[in-house]
Parts: C-alpha cells; structure tokens; sequence
C-alpha cells in the first residue's frame, strides 16, 4: 500500500508525504519539502546595521515580529549594545502578539477544521463559521498589538537597534489592555472547544529544545538542551549542527543525540513551572504536564500558550504604564562601529530561532546564519511520521493518511518562502 | 463597515525582486501623501494577517504582483469576483490569497475590493525591481489611487473595470 499526499493543505507553505507499506510493515516514508531555497542570508550580507532588521522580518510574513527581534538581538549582541528596561518590555509585548496571532491561526483555521470533519477551509465545517468569527475577533486583538507597538501590523517598522523609534501612546495601550480583558470569555470557550476533541495517541520521546533563562522567556541568550542542561545561545552550533537532506530545500538539524524539536512542547517541557497563574490552571484542565510526549497534543499545548500570553500582555502593559512609558533615544552601540559576532536566539511561536551576525569594522554585515524553527524539528517531524504509520498501520488507510496530515499540521511547520503570488485561471 | 477606512493593502516580498512592486507602491503612496478616508498598509508577505485587515474596511484596494501572461509592467485591474476561489482543490494551499478572500466572503467581512495587479518579469531572490516594473511603478499608484477614490465614493465597481489594461 502507498499512500502519498501531494500539496499538504493547511500548513504554511508547501510539502508532499509518501508513505509506503508492505503488508503492515513501513518500507518507506518521505516528507518532501518543495519550497524554492532561501537565499535570505546572503541577502543580509554588505548591509549595515541599521538595515539588516528590516530585510529579515521579510523572511516570513507568519512570524516577522520575531524574525525582527532575533536581528535585533543579534546585531545587538556584534556591536555590544544593552538596551533599556522599556525596550524589553516593548520587545516581549511583540513576542506575546505574534504567538497570539500565529498560535490562532493554527488553532482555528489550520488545526480545527480537521477536528470538525472537514476538507478545509472553504467551504467552511458545520459551526466553523461561528467559531471564526470568534478567531478573527481574538486574531485581530493580536494583529491590533503588534500593529500599535511595531508600527505596522507585519514587518514592524518601529523596533531598531537600541531601542524603538517610536513608541505607543499610553491611550492605545490602555485601550488594547481593554481588550484583552474583554477577551477572557473567548479565552475559556477555546480552551473548552479544544478540550473536547479527542487527540490520536502516540507516546513518543523526542529531545526537546528551548530558550533558557528566568520564567517563560521569549528573548535570551541561554539555550535549555533536551536533558535540561544550559547551554550559551552564542555556541549553538557545537550543540544544534545543521545539515541538508537530497529531498528537502529546508536545512535539517540535530543534536549528537540525534533528531529534536523546538516550540510549544518544548517550552513547556523546560519552563512549565513559570506559566502565568490563569495558563498554569488551564494546562490542570486540559491534562497538558511538562511530561507529555504525544506530538498530537501539541495544539492543546497551543491552547496553554494562547492563555499565558494574553495573561502576561496584561501585565506587560501594566508594568510599562506604570514605569512612565516615553520616547527613549536607542541605545549606542558599547563597540562603536568596531566588527564583532553576536547570537540573538528567541522564541518564535515555532520554537526557538536563532540569527547569528558577524560584523566588519566597519559596521556592516559580513556573515550570517538564521535557523528557522521548522527546519529543527523537521528530523524530529520524519521520526514521528515514521512512528505513526507502525502504530496506525492497522487502521483504514482513509484514517491513516487522515492521522499522518494531523500530524503533519500538529507541528504547525512553516515551509513557506513567504511569496505571494496570483495566477489568472482564465482569460 | 462603511464607517471605515479605504484601506489600500500592499502584498508581497521584496527580497524576492518584482514580488516586492506591492510593498514599493505602497512606499510611494505614503510619501506622497495621501486624502482623508484613505490608508496604505504595507501587509508583506502576511498572508491570513489579509483578514483582520479586509475586516472593518470600506473598500479595499489590493496592489500586488502577478504572474498574467502580459508583457512584464503591466497593470491590470480585477473585481473580488475574480480572484475568490470556489472550491477547495489540490493546488489551493494554507493561505492562498483567493482562499482568504473566500474565506472572508463566507463570513460577511469581505469589503468591496478591487485587486491592481502588476505582472511581473523577475521573483528570483534579490532586492530591486526590473526595469519594467519599476517604470510601471507610477501607473500602478495612480491605478491604486483611482480605486481607492471609486471605492470611497462607493461606486459600484463596472463589469468592463476587469479588463482595464495599462501597457507601460
């Protein structure tokens, strides 16, 4: 038997699994990755500082912002800048609205129709149209966040080495506190709606990678390795080596212990102690521990997430009115324009993102080196797939394909070269 | 909704060449200012971040990059009708940009929209129009400008809008 999915649906980005099976037995299984290859990185190099942010919040239009805050990180770290207290602040409000923004996106329109029996998004499920509306109204909250603090609603405008050219009234921040007060309700009919599905069993330990540090951090320069020992984002590439497959266009990675996997799961499995108090009582109700190894629960893990994040917004902006938030010049570079390396690692909603710049004296870029999340857990991704056909081999092969593409779309990959492209269909 | 703004969105990725025509516009549009009632979002390669932006609009006004089979420069325009997609196909992907449009069709937030395509000579990776997009650079403003106004004064977008054709 061969089961092959051409043009995955409803993951960002393109791919194609096969799967072949002899008599129960897995012979084969590939997942291809047809995205053309980035050639974002050689693009970076000969910029100066100032302009390498801009140009690497275009590698993706699904995660800019922290696209955006890795740079920022990064170039930082080369040229020994130490930005203020606000700046933090400001900088991890970004990271809360753009894991609100992606992790509901993948909830509600990329994750649930599955759940709801349907073949996508158009033409809607039954009550999926109700249960959009609703996603759009928590999305838009997001998007209105990111809009108001990065000046733009993708690819940020306002943040820059230093600092924030500008910054937002404290009027819009109190308006968007407002909201998301408003959206606890939404909140709690998620958190039941994605409670009440039943998610395919698959225990299967895999080596889990996030950002080290104090509490549920989004910004840092501490790794946490799978057997939970720290390790400097700045030497990444003796702990995460990176390497290309024939059949990908994406670069894969492992640890000397062999596939891992960055994002929701990951963090939880590390930093499930500092979740906010409301995301800690959501995760008792939907039984997600630190401990849980089942790739298909990752979208509840999404659902713990989406809470911690509007919850520690809440007191961002409470803890940035409080301080007098005001226009700040940014802060300058430590080394003048003097060259140096520098790692800036953060959590985007995916998992871990790291950008490494090296700099010249003069200030410019001379190398670079991004590593997407997808690309991390895609080693990760082909074991679990592989472990999924030997447990599921049994059943009908329309429940088996359905349970490898919910797979497949629980990892929530993005493959995507951000291009958006229209092709007349007729004259 | 008509309390809105006009919104006119630019779509693509400059570091993929000509794709990046829709951010540029934008760029241009900003710097020249622009009437009351009428914004210019640079969207990137946003992708479902489109729904949010469709919603609460009065109008519209896409500028994008296009691949139309007409000499590279081109400006076309199109109606919403044109660029919905109907059905769910093996080659519609997560978020295609017909797919958001349809998706927001079914839940009543699509505005009146018309769609100001250029088509394209280069998408390679690279930074930097070709020559023949960057000249159709003012076309398409001006393109974008007259959509935005007919959809501020809520005209009805006319059939033979569709095939409206600007060669540079």
């Amino acid at each position: 038997m061969k089961i092959e999915v051409r043009h995955l649906t409803r993951i960002e980005g393109h791919a194609h699994l096969e799967v072949d099976l002899e008599r129960g037995e897995l012979v084969a299984c590939r997942l291809e990755v047809a995205e053309a290859p980035r050639f974002f990185e050689a693009i970076l190099v000969g910029r100066p500082a100032g302009e390498v942010a801009p140009l690497a919040s275009r590698i993706c239009g699904v995660c800019s912002h922290s696209h955006t805050l890795a740079s920022l990180l990064a170039t930082e770290a080369a040229l020994g800048v130490t930005v203020s207290e606000q700046t933090r602040g400001l900088r991890r409000l970004l990271a809360y609205g753009e894991l609100l923004q992606s992790h509901l996106l993948h909830l509600y329109f990329l994750a649930l129709p599955d759940y709801l029996g349907a073949p996508g998004l158009v033409p809607p499920a039954p009550g999926h149209r109700e249960l959009a509306t609703r996603a759009l109204r928590m999305k838009k909250l997001a998007n209105d966040l990111l809009w108001a603090v990065g000046g733009r609603p993708v690819h940020p405008v306002t943040p820059c080495v230093g600092g924030f050219a500008a910054v937002p009234e404290p009027g819009v921040l109190q308006g968007l506190r407002g909201r998301l007060v408003a959206a606890l309700p939404d909140l709690e009919a998620t958190v039941e709606l994605f409670g009440g599905f039943a998610y395919p069993d698959l225990p299967r330990e895999t080596e889990l990678v996030a950002l080290g540090g104090g509490g549920y951090p989004f910004l840092g320069d501490t790794l946490v390795l799978g057997d939970g020992s720290p390790w400097p984002a700045a030497a990444y590439p003796e702990a995460l080596g990176e390497y290309l497959a024939p059949d990908s266009t994406a670069k894969l990675a492992a640890t000397p212990r062999g596939a891992y996997r960055v994002g929701p799961q990951a963090r939880l499995r590390h930093r499930f102690g500092a979740l906010s108090p409301m995301a800690a009582r959501t995760a008792a109700a939907l039984g997600v521990t630190p401990g849980v190894a089942n790739p298909y629960r990752a979208v509840l893990a999404r659902v713990v997430e989406v809470v911690h994040c509007t919850e520690e917004a809440l007191f961002e902006i409470d803890r940035l009115l409080l301080a007098g938030l005001a226009p700040e010049p940014p802060a300058e570079p430590r080394r003048g324009a003097g060259g140096g390396r520098g790692v800036g690692a953060v959590e985007a909603p995916r998992g871990l993102l790291l950008h490494a710049y090296r700099y010249d004296e003069a200030g410019r870029l001379v190398a670079a080196d991004c590593l997407i999340p997808t690309a991390q857990s895609l080693g990760a991704l082909r074991g679990d797939l592989a472990a999924a056909v030997r447990a599921f081999a049994h059943l009908p092969e329309p429940e088996l394909t359905r349970r490898l593409e919910l797979l497949l779309r629980a990892y929530d990959p993005c493959l995507s070269c951000a291009t958006h492209r229209v092709t007349r269909r007729s004259p | 909704m008509t309390q809105g703004p006009v919104r006119i969105l630019g779509l693509g990725n400059p570091l993929r060449g000509d794709d990046g025509v829709g951010v540029a516009a934008v760029e241009r549009l900003a710097a020249e200012g622009l009437p009351a009632g009428v914004e210019a979002v640079d969207v990137g390669a946003g992708g479902l971040v489109l729904l949010g932006l469709l919603e609460g609009a009065a109008g519209v006004v896409l500028v994008d990059a296009a691949d139309l089979g007409e000499p590279p420069g081109t400006v076309c325009r199109f109606a919403a009708a044109d660029l919905v997609a109907r059905a769910p196909g093996p080659s519609l992907h997560g978020s295609t940009l017909s797919e958001v449009l349809a998706l927001a069709q079914d839940l009543g937030t699509l505005p009146p929209l018309i769609a100001v395509l250029v088509q394209v000579e280069a998408t390679g990776p690279g930074v930097g129009l070709s020559p023949a997009v960057r000249a159709a650079l003012p076309a398409l403003v001006a393109a974008a400008r007259a959509a935005a106004t007919a959809l501020g004064e809520a005209a009805p977008v006319p059939a033979e809008a569709r095939s409206i054709r600007t060669t540079v």
